[in-house]
């Protein structure tokens, strides 16, 4: 387990007594703020790019999806806010590398490919990211792409309602109540990630 | 003419007490002192924080957060000791002080939590609350760390039952020698994984207990606060006042008595000494907006600006009788400073109850109270011991976000709750050691020209030793409960990360090696009280602040007895 799984486990072990806001940023690591705190450009066919992956990685189905959700403009957002310039950089890299990538077994680039093959192009970058399979480090962009992309998703209105269940105030604590396979989880307020 | 008018401005500006600092043991002072008829001036470095009202994002929803609970890159720069950890959130993020006006030297790495509110940390604790017994009041004189207690468990034990009642401490009674039961209200319900994870312990381990974390957070109706509506966002401020605060809980009976006046954005930056009366005659403070200085005055001074504020003060109080800082002929003022060691211990995963799932947030977990070193040495190598949080919960959508997927299947998949998951997280005993300390640097100074602090404090061979016990007794434990595919961590916590720093002023017998006799009362200037955690000589294994509000509320009694019998 690497110190960042180490510590998401810490924090959910902990039961709600941590303060609950997030870990993020041990999790994160301890790196220093980038050279300028201005977020770095994205052109449009990198927004592009990071919106057909979104709506991928989590589509809309009988509920709406991450594009429903503006988790696209989200991720540019906390990439530009929330991260340093180096990890920016890598991120514009990473998609440049990507659509190499697309190239290379598509021969197409990635915009370019139809809807079949995209998800097939995302599917087998996932599979080979997560599982560490990967052939160059400049797709591990991916990781924070994905991440992002849930964050966003789960924590966005129509996420923790119709996706999952949100209860501002429950009002009470039933520790042991029966769950039917098909009952959606609970929302569990912002999240260790 | 012109004296009259001095004096006049020097009547208005005098009362009866001093509080420096507002937080969770300033905010008790305050209510205990004015409850016996003193008039009272509690001082606070930080902001304004109305009850209710102040708590902006009480009623946030979570799509309501821009960077969702993140932290940005411009607040790492402002913030930059504070955003190494995981207090500092956005939900929260102007409850806490802006590092870069008054940054500190790390001769080794010390997380100094310092908030920039009325209510200090009373506002974002972890409401963990436990008593002390004589295993911990005794333990210095036991194994020669530290100087002894002056004082015993039987000593104390009227003090916590009446801190209690006014907090509301909900919990289960056990009869557990090393951890007293308190008055309690009704405990908060365990889950399903945790009773079964609980049974499997307490069968295989005679000596070992597993219950319902002892907090303050009241699970009934309490002297008009709450219930605990099971949100778990009390760090945020409670509008339903369910947990203890300042601000739900100290300051309103103290307010209701007309002998309160609160100054926000005040930077107490010394007490005032008279050598010929041998007394301190007041505080010094500087307008944290201003930069203007103010005098105030008072018979007696609390000294609640928690731990290594307190040492700040008490440093920075020089005079000719005392060159290195108030009372401080001990030349003892910060040193001594303890945190507890966490982050250590393990987790699994429960198979079955797949059928089963909880409703609500609830802002507690499970304790494991210490079970080594309990009943004599047990020659583990180290000495003192170790406590246990924990909590079993099933997991959601954040769990998944390493696993391989994307679409529809993965989509639904996170809709639905994941398997169960228990952990166990050991918060370890630091001993007393003179040279974890905390000091000024006078030549580095901060937005208001103050001295800034240097921290020299580090864990050392018992703490390290105590480790491989807190790591596998928690494997051994959760495997005893049925829990599988455990994985131990070892990620460890630098001091001041559990937020429990104790000691810079301790409390003994001997004014030539402490700082407080067993009244919290400055050996060397007796109108002088320190009750934050300061004033610990040992850290104990529990999470320290319902012995600091025990230990003030005392203080307080002593102090007004003593001030009708003019002994002070």
């Amino acid at each position: 387990m690497n110190r960042r799984d180490a510590l998401k486990r810490t924090a959910l072990i902990m039961g709600g007594v941590l303060s609950a806001p997030t870990l993020s940023a041990l999790m994160n690591g301890c790196h220093a703020p980038g050279e300028n705190g201005e977020g770095t450009h994205f052109t449009s066919w990198e927004k592009d790019m990071v919106k057909d992956m979104v709506d991928i990685i989590i589509p809309r189905t009988d509920t709406p999806g991450a594009v429903d959700a503006k988790v696209p403009a989200f991720v540019v957002m906390m990439m530009q806010e929330c991260y340093p310039k180096d990890d920016q950089d890598d991120f514009h890299d990473g998609l440049t590398v990507f659509n190499k990538w697309s190239k290379k077994h598509f021969k197409k680039e990635f915009l370019d490919l139809n809807d079949n093959q995209k998800e097939t192009a995302v599917t087998r970058v996932d599979k080979e990211v997560l599982t560490g399979e990967i052939d160059s480090d400049a797709l591990n962009f991916y990781w924070t792409l994905k991440e992002l992309t849930m964050l966003g998703f789960f924590t966005s209105e129509t996420g923790a309602t119709e996706t999952l269940r949100y209860r501002q105030t429950p009002g009470n604590y039933e520790g042991c109540i029966p769950y039917e396979k098909g009952d959606k989880a609970w929302e569990g307020g912002l999240p260790y990630v | 003419m012109a004296t009259n008018i001095n004096n006049k401005a020097k009547e208005e500006n005098t009362y009866d007490a001093i509080v420096i600092g507002s937080g969770l043991s300033g905010g008790w002072a305050a209510k205990e002192l004015t409850e016996k008829g003193l008039t009272v001036l509690m001082l606070e470095r930080g902001h304004q924080l109305k009850h209710i009202s102040g708590y902006k994002s009480a009623f946030k929803k979570p799509w309501e957060f821009k960077h969702r609970g993140r932290i940005t890159e411009e607040q790492r720069k402002t913030h930059k000791y504070l955003s190494r950890d995981y207090p500092y959130g956005e939900d929260n993020a102007d409850y806490w002080f802006k590092d870069s006006d008054a940054p500190y030297k790390e001769i080794k790495k010390f997380d100094w939590f310092r908030p920039d509110i009325v209510g200090g940390k009373s506002i974002m604790w972890g409401r963990q609350s436990y008593r002390w017994s004589d295993l911990d009041f005794g333990a210095n004189a036991r194994d020669g760390h530290g100087v002894d207690w002056p004082v015993r468990y039987k000593e104390i034990e009227p003090w916590y039952e009446y801190v209690e009642k006014h907090v509301g401490v909900s919990g289960q009674k056990e009869g557990y020698g090393a951890l007293p039961d308190s008055v309690f209200l009704p405990p908060m319900e365990m889950n399903c994984v945790e009773k079964e994870v609980k049974k499997g312990i307490e069968e295989n381990f005679h000596d070992r207990l597993m219950t319902i974390g002892r907090t303050a957070n009241v699970t009934k109706q309490h002297k008009g606060r709450g219930p605990c509506q099971y949100r778990n966002l009390c760090h945020r401020g409670c509008p339903y006042g369910a947990y203890f605060s300042t601000q739900s809980s100290t300051l309103p009976p103290a307010m209701d008595t007309g002998r309160l006046v609160v100054k926000t954005d005040a930077i107490v930056s010394e007490v005032l000494y008279d050598k010929d009366k041998k007394k301190a005659t007041g505080v010094k403070v500087i307008d944290a907006n201003t930069n203007k200085t103010y005098e105030y005055y008072s018979k007696i001074v609390f000294v609640n600006a928690s731990t290594v504020g307190t040492a700040f003060v008490l440093l920075n109080s020089k005079s000719d009788r005392f060159p290195n800082g108030l009372g401080n002929d001990s030349e003892t003022v910060g040193h001594y400073l303890m945190d507890h060691q966490f982050m250590y211990g393990a987790s699994g995963e429960m198979p079955g109850f797949e059928d089963r799932y909880y409703y609500g947030r609830r802002p507690n977990g499970i304790y494991v109270p210490r079970f080594r070193n309990v009943k004599g040495n047990d020659n583990r190598g180290y000495v003192r011991g170790f406590g246990y949080q924990g909590s079993a919960s099933r997991q959601n959508w954040s769990s998944a976000i390493k696993e391989v997927g994307v679409g529809k299947e993965f989509k639904d998949k996170l809709s639905e709750p994941g398997m169960w998951t228990m952990g166990l997280i050991a918060f370890g005993e630091c001993l007393p050691y003179k040279d974890n300390r905390v000091y000024l640097n006078t030549k580095k100074t901060d937005k208001w020209g103050l001295p800034t602090m240097v921290f020299d404090t580090g864990f050392k061979e018992n703490e390290q030793k105590m480790r491989k016990d807190m790591v596998n007794d928690a494997a051994e434990m959760l495997e005893a409960g049925g829990v599988k595919n455990i994985n131990t961590f070892e990620i460890g916590s630098t001091p001041g990360q559990a937020i429990h720093e104790q000691g810079v002023a301790r409390m003994g017998k001997d004014p030539k090696t402490s700082v407080v006799n067993k009244w919290n009362q400055m050996h060397a200037v007796d109108n002088v009280f320190i009750t934050d955690g300061s004033f610990m000589c040992s850290s104990g294994w529990q999470n320290p602040s319902l012995t600091f509000m025990a230990f003030t509320a005392r203080a307080c009694d002593y102090a007004v007895n003593e001030l009708k019998k003019n002994n002070i």
